[in-house]
């Protein structure tokens, strides 16, 4: 048994390949990657025999969720087992789930890695509804906070439970208890109200986030530790993909030896093969373990993805931003595209409309804010990255679990833990460099069912020569380090070791998520001269100066932008070039949209409209000329900052026609600025700026925009109202409808019964 | 305790040789296949804590339940699955004790993880150093040694013997794997059987054909065992 595929795909030896995988199978589990390979091979070119065996096979891989018979002693052997979870935690769970959760019971903190699939959400979301008291749930990114919140939305319908994305002490009339969802960031505010809280859970997902070179591996350890101190009783939970080495959370962050306890479980609960392709799409299979699969790769005599999509089945393509900003995905993979018609289905149009609505995006081509990103949806082809919007991304992925998705493009924003598995996963490119990212993403492939069969996936290369570099990646062992960064003596930037030293000495300030230093830098005479300069310039008495005047100022020559411009740089201490200013010159146009109560969608379509030259193009258009001789404004695209070396740039190449200015890269690029730069840079300096200005001055301009730039509004009503985890969107429905509202709760109004179901989402558990 | 009685003991030829057997106590031998099957299951290192505490409670349960599934002749696949299980190791032990013969575990039980493709059921060597494969079937309320029968002789065409002797190695000494060699070897067939008494029994099998294309190997034993 040297050349499997090949014996596989010739039919030799079956019966004697299906005896030995069994065999492993029932000894070890269903733990190797070759045998579920073997497997998904049989169950591919010999199904009829595969038949005959598959209800042991299911039985011996304890896929307990399926629906599986006994056909002999040795799968009453796992139906005892079964039997035993299911009577003792009252769930069909696997043994890993079981596992998982007798690991949570017995034992203060608990760190455990595992495949994808394995089923583990499923596990912490019983488990969090389990809890008497207080839980907090921390991940490494919005998306998966929301993916968080959706689930235990539908799970826990006692609404005496609140479920929060941001910690706070809300509802307190009704609620019990507090489930909080929140990224290490978020979670600091848990330390200033400690005491309002009694948390009996912590829950670190993705935790190997704690071993990013990064100011956010720095901050997950000590946030890790800051809640340790807080609360020593509470159990902690330390989830991981891949790694090897799961108790280093507990070595790491000085966890009680005895109370704590690590596992690494490597149990599979679907199959899959692998392949690579040549450039004339015909596809190959190739093994992992070239000692038992064999050496060569075997023609693969159809095409898994077109077979895939035919059968209704999902294929997700891994390509780089570049191609989907570029739009060559299109022309590359149209041999795919080109076999998803549109789909006739109210639901999609639903998902469709509540995009356009978010996004002020129309699928009508030609037409000015079309998005071909909404109008791909019909055909079932969705395209997700890191600067979608998170509500679009929340809607979309809805959408692909709903089962609409055949084709999802993706980078590598997928690779966070989203629950999103697919028939197919198509590398097109392939980060040896990120083991663990791309093995999260291979993890995709395959979807685990309830149906009573083998589910296996398709994991495909896109060349024949990449095949020895995959390998390594799916056989190296990713490795946590035992030692937190925080003790490490390492040279980064002084920013860093800034950050760092912050964190160490305890003065990295949660209410301003600054360090001692910075703040000490905007509290300066200078600093606060600047921040003088900018409330007169933006405000005339109280208020704040008209839209019309800064929609007017194309190129931000207002003294408004200048001054802010000082303030950054007296925050850097040093002069922003060019390249800087223009970037930070559109993030303060954005941020006072925003003060205006501008939706996302009215940003989109301003900076369309500036890019496009849509009104020039439409008094052309009306007076019967072409608009084909017309280019694309120059146009600032995001871009991080600070950023010495940052030159000046259009995000629209020169020669781009105004009439082809792409809506969706606008989408983008709006979004990349509110979340990348003002969300995680921006608003926490000036936020500290004006809030210290007023707390010295007593301008009270100060803290209206202070408020303004973390809230969005200066209103306590609706900053109560974004506490109870409303979106402006919301609020534009739902305010009318609400009498009062406080820290006890929500006194709605009887008209509140009037409007639909949908748009009671937001507050219905505060009904 | 053996859970079993040997009722009959003759030989049908020089080299054959006959035994019938009633299990006493079908849940003993049924326990021991069970947990020894479970101790090789990879859910056993898994969940010690299930294996050492609730395992014991619930595989009297199981065991009972399959028990009378078999004394009742209920025809599911477990009930045969475990019947064939029970007619191998009363066999097996049947031989070991009455003829003294090697002590083979079944091969299902083999602690060796990579023996998985082994065609019979147990295996056993002589005084002569002769390696025996032996072959156990199962069918309720019926005498199984037709399909026993059968089935050897299919293994012994399709050279089966031949790929399981790797499986067996370690038992087997250089005397005995050179009389393999030489095509020196024998077969055990185990059967269920029924009311009927063993002089019908005995004379039906050696009109059997397969039994007649058996008798040129260097032993053969027959084990009926009454379930």
């Amino acid at each position: 048994m040297n050349d499997l595929i090949k014996d596989i795909i010739a039919g030799e030896n079956i019966e004697v390949i299906f005896k030995t995988v069994l065999n492993d199978l029932y000894r070890i589990g269903p733990t190797s990657t070759t045998d579920m390979e073997i497997l998904s091979y049989l169950f591919l070119y010999h199904p009829v025999e595969f038949e005959k065996y598959k209800t042991a096979i299911l039985n011996y891989m304890a896929v307990f969720y399926k629906n599986i018979d006994r056909d002999s002693l040795k799968d009453v052997i796992f139906g005892q087992y079964r039997k035993y979870i299911r009577d003792t935690y009252n769930k069909e769970y696997t043994p890993i789930q079981a596992s998982v959760i007798k690991g949570i019971d017995a034992n203060k903190c608990f760190s455990f890695s595992a495949p994808t699939s394995t089923g583990k959400s499923y596990v912490f979301m019983n488990k969090i509804q389990e809890c008497q008291n207080d839980v907090v749930v921390v991940v490494p990114s919005r998306a998966l906070i929301n993916e968080y919140y959706l689930k235990l939305c539908d799970l826990i319908q006692d609404k005496a439970v609140n479920i929060l994305t941001f910690i706070d002490k809300i509802n307190t009339k009704k609620s019990k208890r507090n489930i909080f969802i929140v990224t290490p960031e978020r979670c600091r505010e848990l330390f200033k109200q400690k005491d309002l809280f009694n948390v009996e859970l912590f829950l670190f997902d993705e935790a190997q986030l704690s071993n990013e070179d990064s100011k956010r591996g720095l901050y997950f350890d000590s946030i890790v530790r800051r809640c340790l101190k807080a609360y020593p009783d509470a159990t902690y939970v330390f989830a991981h993909p891949f790694v090897k080495n799961p108790e280093s959370q507990i070595e790491k962050n000085h966890f009680n030896s005895e109370t704590s306890f690590a596992i690494r479980y490597t149990q599979k609960n679907v199959g899959q093969m692998f392949l690579c392709r040549d450039n004339n799409w015909k596809f190959y299979h190739f093994g992992i373990d070239t000692s038992i699969m064999g050496r060569k790769k075997r023609a693969c005599n159809f095409d898994p993805i077109e077979k895939t999509i035919l059968n209704n089945g999902s294929v997700l393509f891994y390509i780089s931003k570049s191609k989907i900003y570029n739009k060559e995905f299109l022309k590359q993979f149209d041999r795919y595209i080109s076999l998803c018609t549109e789909i006739e289905d109210p639901r999609i149009n639903d998902y469709i409309e509540k995009i356009k609505l978010y996004t002020g995006s129309d699928t009508a081509i030609n037409k000015n804010h079309y998005s071909q990103m909404t109008a791909l949806l019909k055909r079932g082809i969705v395209i997700h990255h890191g600067s979608l919007p998170l509500q679009t991304r929340i809607i979309i992925e809805q959408f692909t679990k709903e089962g609409f998705c055949r084709i999802c493009f993706a980078t590598s924003t997928l690779e966070q833990g989203i629950n999103m598995p697919f028939d197919v996963v198509y590398l097109d490119r392939l980060e040896a460099s990120k083991p663990l990212s791309v093995k999260n993403l291979i993890g995709r492939a395959g979807r685990s069912t309830l149906d009573n069969k083998f589910d296996f996936g398709y994991v495909i290369i896109n060349s024949l020569n990449n095949r020895t570099k995959f390998r390594e990646v799916m056989t190296n062992e990713e490795e946590l380090d035992n030692v937190s960064i925080l003790e490490k003596e390492d040279q980064q930037d002084d920013d860093y070791t800034e950050f760092k030293e912050a964190i160490l000495n305890g003065t990295l300030s949660d209410e301003f998520n600054l360090t001692e230093n910075e703040l000490a830098k905007l509290s300066t005479d200078d600093i606060e001269t600047i921040a003088k300069n900018i409330l007169d310039s933006l405000f005339i008495k109280e208020n704040f100066i008209s839209l019309d005047e800064i929609r007017n100022d194309e190129y931000c020559r207002l003294s408004l932008y200048s001054h802010f411009k000082s303030l950054y740089e007296g925050y850097l201490g040093r002069s922003l070039n060019d390249g800087e200013s223009n970037v930070l010159n559109t993030a303060i146009k954005i941020i006072i949209w925003r003060v205006y109560g501008k939706t996302f969608k009215n940003m989109c379509w301003y900076r369309y409209s500036h890019a496009s030259k849509s009104h020039e193009r439409d008094a052309r258009e009306k007076s019967g000329k072409g608009t084909d001789d017309l280019m694309a404004h120059f146009f600032t695209g995001y871009n991080d900052i600070p950023n010495k070396n940052l030159n000046v740039f259009s995000l629209f190449p020169m020669g781009t026609k105004a009439k082809d200015v792409d809506y969706d890269i606008i989408m983008y690029d709006t979004y990349d600025y509110i979340d990348k730069l003002i969300g995680f840079k921006l608003s926490d300096v000036f936020y500290a700026t004006f809030f210290k200005y007023f707390e010295k001055t007593n301008d009270t301009r100060a803290l209206k925009l202070a408020k303004y730039i973390k809230y969005g509004t200066d209103e306590e009503r609706y900053i109560w109202m974004l506490r109870y985890g409303l979106s402006f969107e919301d609020i534009e429905v739902l305010d009318k409808h609400i009498d009062r509202i406080n820290s006890e709760g929500i006194l709605f109004k009887k008209s509140i019964n009037d409007i639909t179901e949908e748009q009671k989402v937001a507050i219905i558990r505060y009904l | 305790m053996s859970g079993y009685t040997i009722i009959d003991n003759r030989k049908i030829e020089p080299h054959i040789t006959f035994f019938r057997v009633n299990p006493t106590d079908i849940k003993l031998t049924l326990k021991e296949v069970f947990v020894s099957l479970s101790d090789l299951c990879w859910i056993s290192s898994f969940d010690k804590d299930y294996h050492q505490n609730a395992f014991q409670v619930r595989a009297e349960a199981t065991i009972n339940y399959i028990a009378d599934n078999i004394i009742k002749d209920n025809a599911d696949s477990v009930t045969s699955s475990s019947g064939e299980y029970v007619v191998s190791e009363i066999a097996r032990k049947t031989i070991i004790q009455e003829m003294s013969y090697l002590d083979i575990p079944l091969a299902e039980l083999f602690k060796i993880k990579d023996v998985g493709n082994h065609g019979f059921d147990f295996y056993s060597i002589n005084g002569s150093k002769i390696i025996l494969f032996g072959e156990a079937k199962y069918v309720a309320g019926q005498n199984a040694y037709g399909r026993a029968l059968k089935q050897i002789v299919k293994f012994e065409n399709e050279k089966q013997d031949h790929s399981d002797i790797a499986d067996i190695d370690l038992f087997c000494c250089d005397v005995s794997k050179t009389n393999f060699s030489n095509n020196k070897k024998g077969f055990v067939a185990a059967f269920s059987s029924k009311i009927i008494t063993t002089d019908m029994l005995v004379e039906n099998i050696k009109k059997n054909k397969d039994f007649q294309a058996l008798k040129k190997f260097e032993e053969i034993i027959c084990v009926a065992v009454n379930l």
